[in-house]
């Protein structure tokens, strides 16, 4: 920079000093030509009528011309007539000046001027002009451009020093700015300039940037702690705010209630989700407004939220969860004219810093709302870290995992069992069974079946339960042609659910499809408890399997609500009769009345029975006398795996 | 520096010009003769008869372009010729003389100065003293080669109408009147107008002689300082008579004492007829 501006200096005084020097050539000859002009008719007075006071003039007129150091005036013969000054350089360069007409020595400039009066030519002048006036001026001119120079020089060292700076400088401060800037956490350094160009541009441009680099980052922050559709904070942020306070060095005492709405789905199944989001809005505005201070209120899931009361002591938490219940019982919501009513369960859990990880804590506030929700709606279950309920509920996710580890490929197993199903009335080669299923863990430790079924039928797994065991016993007897055909009957237990899956439907339809079986020798047991609502549901379906040829037993009948009605409207082939009533049979004559009364509408309707518990010959003895179809129990043969029976 | 030079140059030629008076005694020249070209002004007869070893002659009869109507000096092309035939170079170092009158001399150094020469110096007394004295003398004339004078007006020398004009105006110029008292009052005049130029003052060319038995000889400087004393040296002056022929007097004695004099040949006989000149005419007031 510095350096191109030298060189421009340098360069433009080194033209204007040669275009000076030119000029003052140019300015030589014009001016020769200026005198020789105004002295030509002079001349020619000399040259026709030569005499001293002429001369005289001329020479007084020539002597104000300071520069001519000499002239001398020829006639047409060419002859020298008068001269003026000094004229030996015009002798010694006589003809080279009439030659070329100019002439420029070092000091000198020498001329010819023709004496012309309308068109003759009268004679001439050799003129010589004194160029050291000109050439003090080019001097002097020169000597002050070189003067100018350091100055010159200086000047604009000076000033592109200045201009790299200040081109430089906004960069500097724009670098600054940028590194100094932290927008994702707050810090803005604003860039200002006085300027009015493409810098500010920059600028603004920069400023620009970073704000919404700021903005959006902020909205980002906002969104990750917050629940969209709300606008309270989610899940993401509390679980957060948990583990923060689950390593609070202080001995603070914390309460988290766990709120979960009742029959939300209901809401958003059939009023649609729109509904379901406006309620949840609602709700949060409704019950956010007895949130106290020192407290998260956060959305977790669809219809769950979570309040974190800190520094609050267990009795002022005990009351507002109190205060909460009553504020979310019958909770009216009005959609499209409709009126709704929800309600919301809430699990309490107190808690101190280190007492549990995050995830115990989010396990037992599982817990406790699936305890509230047992214990109806607008209930809440309030944690005991000695609670059995808890444990067991830690035992049933455990549970729920072996079943569907067996149900897939282990390490937990299911095995197929089968209890002997004896007539009583007569002898008979033919064997008849109820099919078991046992279950074990992945360390071979035996789970009874009302231990995991419960579990099972609580995740729904029922079905598939049901589907296992259906195609594990078909896939295994069918490959036992003799055990089929010496086959009565086997039954198979079903949950009343499954009867209207249709996954289920679907499965049974297969298997009728895929296996050989005579399907009249096959009975499905349903629950007296689980058959009702289901059945109606499932009529199509039955109307099928009657079809198919497959049978229906009523499993422990007795034990329910169901009334004898159902005995009578329903389609079942087989009925059983619940064990309690032959436990209690021989000390209760009202438990042998009221077998011998189903057997007797059973024999009416032409369905077969089966007594269940049967334990001693004196059971045998009579049930037989009653007129009971088949005996079940330990005295008539306990449960063995299925595959000794083939 | 050049300048100081320049001073210093002015300075030393200033004491030479003082040191080396416009004369030349016989006795200087008797001793330098070759460092001089010598011109004898007087007649070429009496020129033939004798004249001072190696002189050329110039007759003062040729710087009249026409002795008979007035002083006017000779034309250029004719003195051109004359100069050239005598083989003289402005550059030369002259010595006039006449014979012992001093007018011829020095209308002739007048001449010489006009016409561009500027060494010229006048032989103190004349031939009359050099013959006296019995210096080298010869009859035989010197042949000489032609030399390429070329005509050259010494403006500073010869005063014109115009530049006379210029003086009467001119506060740092003096007109000197060599006339006659009578002549400078309008008592008498040989042009048509009686009077004198405006502003000149009257210093009259017999007042630079003295007349010496048959000699005549230029006043000493004493004298003609306390002459020209009214005028500066610094001042310009030009000097004027009544045809042309005697104010030569004084302009060599003025000359002598270091003015820068000039000679207005045409006199009053040409501003005298000059009814558009203005003039003073004392007696008349």
């Amino acid at each position: 920079m510095t350096l191109v501006v030298t060189l421009v200096e340098i360069s433009t005084l080194v033209v204007i000093h040669n275009m000076q020097q030119h000029d003052s050539k140019e300015n030589a000859i014009l001016e020769v030509q200026t005198i020789t002009k105004s002295l030509n008719n002079d001349f020619l007075q000399v040259i026709l009528n030569p005499s001293t006071d002429t001369l005289a003039d001329i020479s007084y007129r020539l002597s104000a011309f300071k520069k001519i150091n000499g002239i001398v005036l020829f006639n047409d013969k060419n002859e020298p007539i008068f001269q003026y000054g000094t004229i030996e350089k015009i002798k010694s360069l006589q003809e080279e000046i009439i030659k070329s007409s100019d002439l420029f020595s070092q000091e000198n400039l020498f001329m010819k001027k023709n004496l012309v009066a309308d068109g003759y030519t009268f004679g001439f002048t050799l003129i010589d002009i004194n160029l050291s006036e000109y050439q003090r001026k080019q001097e002097l001119i020169t000597w002050t451009i070189l003067g100018i120079l350091p100055f010159a020089l200086l000047l604009g060292f000076i000033i592109s020093l200045y201009l790299s700076k200040s081109y430089t400088k906004p960069f500097t401060k724009l670098l600054n700015a940028m590194k100094k800037s932290d927008p994702t956490n707050n810090v803005l350094i604003e860039v200002q300039t006085s300027s009015n160009n493409e810098i500010k541009e920059l600028f603004n441009g920069f400023n620009h940037l970073m704000k919404e680099v700021f903005n959006s980052s902020k909205k980002l922050h906002f969104q990750i702690e917050h629940d969209q559709l709300t606008s309270i904070k989610n899940r993401f942020f509390i679980e957060k705010e948990l583990l923060e306070v689950l390593k609070d060095e202080s001995e603070t005492n914390y309460n988290l209630l766990y709120i979960n709405l009742d029959q939300f789905k209901l809401i958003n199944d059939s009023a649609g989700y729109e509904a379901g989001d406006a309620l949840l809005k609602m709700i949060v505005s409704e019950y956010g407004k007895i949130i106290p201070d020192n407290s998260t209120f956060a959305r977790v899931d669809g219809d769950g939220f979570m309040v974190l009361l800190k520094n609050s002591s267990r009795e002022s938490a005990l009351e507002f969860l109190e205060k909460s219940l009553s504020k979310l019982r019958d909770f009216r919501f009005v959609w499209e004219s409709e009126a709704y009513t929800i309600s919301a369960s809430i699990g309490f859990v107190s808690f101190k810093p280190y007492e549990y990880t995050l995830k115990e804590l989010i396990k037992i506030t599982n817990s406790t709302i699936y305890n509230a929700k047992a214990l109806g709606r607008n209930k809440s279950y309030i944690f005991n870290p000695a609670d059995d309920v808890a444990q067991r509920f830690n035992r049933e996710l455990e549970t729920a995992t072996f079943v569907k580890e067996a149900l897939s490929n282990g390490p937990s197993k299911f095995e197929l069992f089968a209890q002997a199903i004896v007539p009583l009335q007569y002898e008979t080669d033919e064997v008849s069974y109820e099919i078991l299923i046992r279950m074990w863990d992945k360390e071979n430790n035996f789970i009874p079946p009302d231990s995991f079924l419960p579990t099972a039928q609580r995740y729904q797994l029922m079905a598939e339960i049901d589907i296992w065991v259906l195609w594990t016993y078909l896939e295994c007897v069918t490959q036992n042609k003799q055990h089929i055909d010496k086959l009565h009957s086997a039954h198979i237990n079903l949950a009343g659910s499954s009867l209207t899956n249709p996954d289920f439907q679907a499965k049974v339809k297969e298997a009728v499809m895929h296996f050989n079986f005579p399907w009249s020798k096959l009975e499905l047991e349903v629950t007296e408890t689980s058959a009702v609502g289901n059945f109606n549901k499932a009529n199509e379906f039955i109307v099928w399997l009657k079809n198919v040829g497959i049978g229906l037993a009523l499993d422990d009948f007795g034990t329910g609500m169901a009334s004898f009605e159902y005995l009578k409207s329903l389609p079942f082939d087989v009925v059983k009769i619940d064990g309690s009533f032959v436990k209690d049979m021989h000390n209760d004559p009202i438990d042998k009345a009221v077998i011998r009364y189903i057997h007797e509408i059973s024999e009416l309707k032409g369905q077969e029975t089966v007594a269940e518990y049967v334990e001693t010959q004196e059971d045998v003895d009579v049930l037989r006398e009653i007129g009971i179809t088949y005996g079940q129990g330990y005295f008539l043969g306990k449960p063995k795996p299925l595959v000794e029976w083939l | 520096m050049k300048q100081i030079l320049f001073i210093l140059s002015l300075l030393l030629n200033l004491t030479i010009l003082q040191a080396s008076s416009l004369r030349v005694e016989a006795d200087t020249l008797q001793n330098n003769l070759s460092k001089y070209k010598i011109l004898d002004t007087r007649d070429e007869n009496i020129y033939s008869r004798g004249h001072i070893l190696h002189a050329l002659n110039f007759p003062v009869s040729l710087t009249y372009e026409d002795k008979t109507i007035n002083g006017k000096l000779t034309s250029p092309l004719k003195m051109q010729k004359i100069i050239q035939n005598l083989g003289l170079n402005t550059k030369d170092t002259l010595v006039v003389y006449d014979d012992g009158s001093f007018f011829d001399a020095s209308r002739l150094f007048w001449t010489l100065e006009v016409y561009g020469f500027s060494n010229v110096k006048l032989l103190n007394a004349g031939y009359k003293q050099w013959s006296a004295k019995d210096f080298s003398t010869s009859t035989e004339t010197s042949i000489v080669q032609k030399s390429d004078y070329i005509s050259i007006v010494n403006n500073k020398r010869l005063a014109t109408k115009f530049t006379t004009q210029i003086a009467t105006k001119n506060p740092s110029h003096v007109i000197v009147d060599a006339r006659g008292l009578n002549a400078y009052l309008g008592k008498e005049s040989a042009a048509k107008r009686f009077g004198h130029i405006p502003k000149a003052i009257s210093i009259p060319a017999t007042h630079n002689i003295n007349y010496n038995k048959e000699l005549t000889e230029l006043k000493g400087d004493k004298a003609l300082k306390e002459l020209y004393k009214e005028i500066n040296i610094n001042q310009k002056v030009i000097i004027y008579c009544a045809i042309g022929k005697i104010a030569s007097t004084n302009y060599f004695a003025m000359r002598e004492l270091g003015y820068d004099v000039s000679n207005y040949d045409a006199s009053w006989r040409e501003w005298g007829n000059d009814f558009a000149l203005p003039i003073v005419q004392e007696l008349k007031k």
